[in-house]
């Protein structure tokens, strides 16, 4: 009978644990101590040091020479 | 006789308290209409400014359960990703800072007395809680969905108004087809004509909605670390993204970030960025 106590005190244990580590996570927020800095993506390509402006394009958004319908300026 | 060009819709109004243009090719007069009244409609609703608006309802609520329309509850949704995607600097819930710095009643009826910034806010997802149909917010907190809801409305609009669209809020704008030309829409952003094909743009400025109080110049970029109007560097940051909303939100976390850290965020995150710093101080000597 004892190893059956033991096997049966054990598994309720780790119910036990699980269930509470559960509530714990589910009450605490995921970043509520996060520094408020999103991670920061490491590439080779970012400037070291930046002029008074800069301009970053990926290939896929074209520039032309034509008139704009419209702005991203607006108030 | 010269070949007939496509036939391009306009409309220009107000609203959302802002500047507002929408285009369509060979869209419906009839669409365009409907959607004016649509973002007018969401800007009743929206509004901080008037107490009667649903977001104001919800903000006068908090402390309990409060029953939210649909599209509120997708604004509500897209404000908590957006604060989980961008680790916290965008924040739908600093209208007390807001309020403090005197950002009190639309700018241009002038802004009110400036106190002192109240506590920072906490995490969005501690303050605010939604689930179908309704809504929480903890008690002592207000939610100021300001740029997240033009970003939002301007891709959920153009979704919907015509294939080849292009739907402008304040400057968060949505691209879908390939404009008049099928060459992409041309919109102007940080001094070049960009063509834009399916793909959002946005522009986050502390020169804009910006007045002086008797503690200093103050502007509506609020930090959320801080609970004070950004001391970033930046004067302007402009985004292209795969959406206004995406635009709007990494544009508001370049300019919070500043020049030296933005970079290295918006790259990979973004498919373009323009960044603009203040002009520098210039020391006096006697």
């Amino acid at each position: 009978m004892r190893p059956a106590r033991l096997k049966a005190a054990t598994t309720l244990l780790t119910v036990g644990f699980t269930c509470l580590a559960a509530l714990y996570v589910n009450a605490h927020v995921k970043n509520s101590a996060a520094p408020l800095h999103p991670a920061v993506v490491n590439r080779p390509s970012a400037p070291a040091s930046q002029p008074e402006s800069s301009l970053n394009l990926s290939p896929s958004v074209k520039t032309g020479d034509v008139t704009p319908v419209t702005s991203t300026y607006a108030s | 006789m010269p070949p007939r060009g496509p036939r391009l819709g306009e409309r220009r109004f107000r609203a959302l308290g802002t500047d507002c243009h929408l285009l369509a090719v060979e869209g419906s007069g009839e669409r365009l209409d409907v959607a004016v009244d649509h973002i007018s409609t969401a800007h009743r609703r929206l509004t901080r400014f008037e107490s009667e608006s649903e977001l104001s309802r919800l903000n006068a609520a908090a402390g309990g359960w409060h029953a939210i329309s649909t599209d509120l509850e997708a604004l509500l949704q897209a404000a908590l990703r957006s604060w989980e995607e961008t680790a916290g600097w965008v924040h739908a819930g600093v209208l007390p800072a807001l309020l403090a710095a005197g950002y009190t009643r639309p700018l241009r009826l002038g802004a009110g007395l400036a106190h002192p910034p109240p506590e920072p806010p906490p995490p969005l997802p501690a303050m605010l809680s939604v689930r179908p149909g309704r809504a929480r917010l903890r008690a002592g907190t207000a939610l100021d969905l300001g740029g997240i809801a033009k970003g939002w409305l301007a891709d959920e609009l153009a979704g919907w108004l015509a294939p080849n669209c292009l739907v402008n809020l304040g400057g968060d704008l949505f691209a879908r087809g390939g404009g008049p030309d099928d060459a992409g829409w041309p919109v102007r952003m940080a001094g070049v004509t960009l063509l834009l094909r399916d793909q959002g743009a946005a522009t986050s400025s502390s020169q804009r909605r910006s007045w002086s109080s008797a503690g200093g110049p103050k502007h509506h970029l609020i930090d959320p670390r801080t609970g004070r109007p950004s001391e970033s560097d930046l004067a302007e940051v402009s985004v292209v993204a795969t959406c206004a909303l995406e635009a709007e939100m990494w544009a508001k976390t370049g300019l919070l970030l500043g020049s030296e850290r933005a970079p290295l965020v918006l790259i990979g995150r973004t498919l373009g960025f323009w960044l603009e710093r203040k002009p520098r101080a210039v020391a006096l000597s006697a």
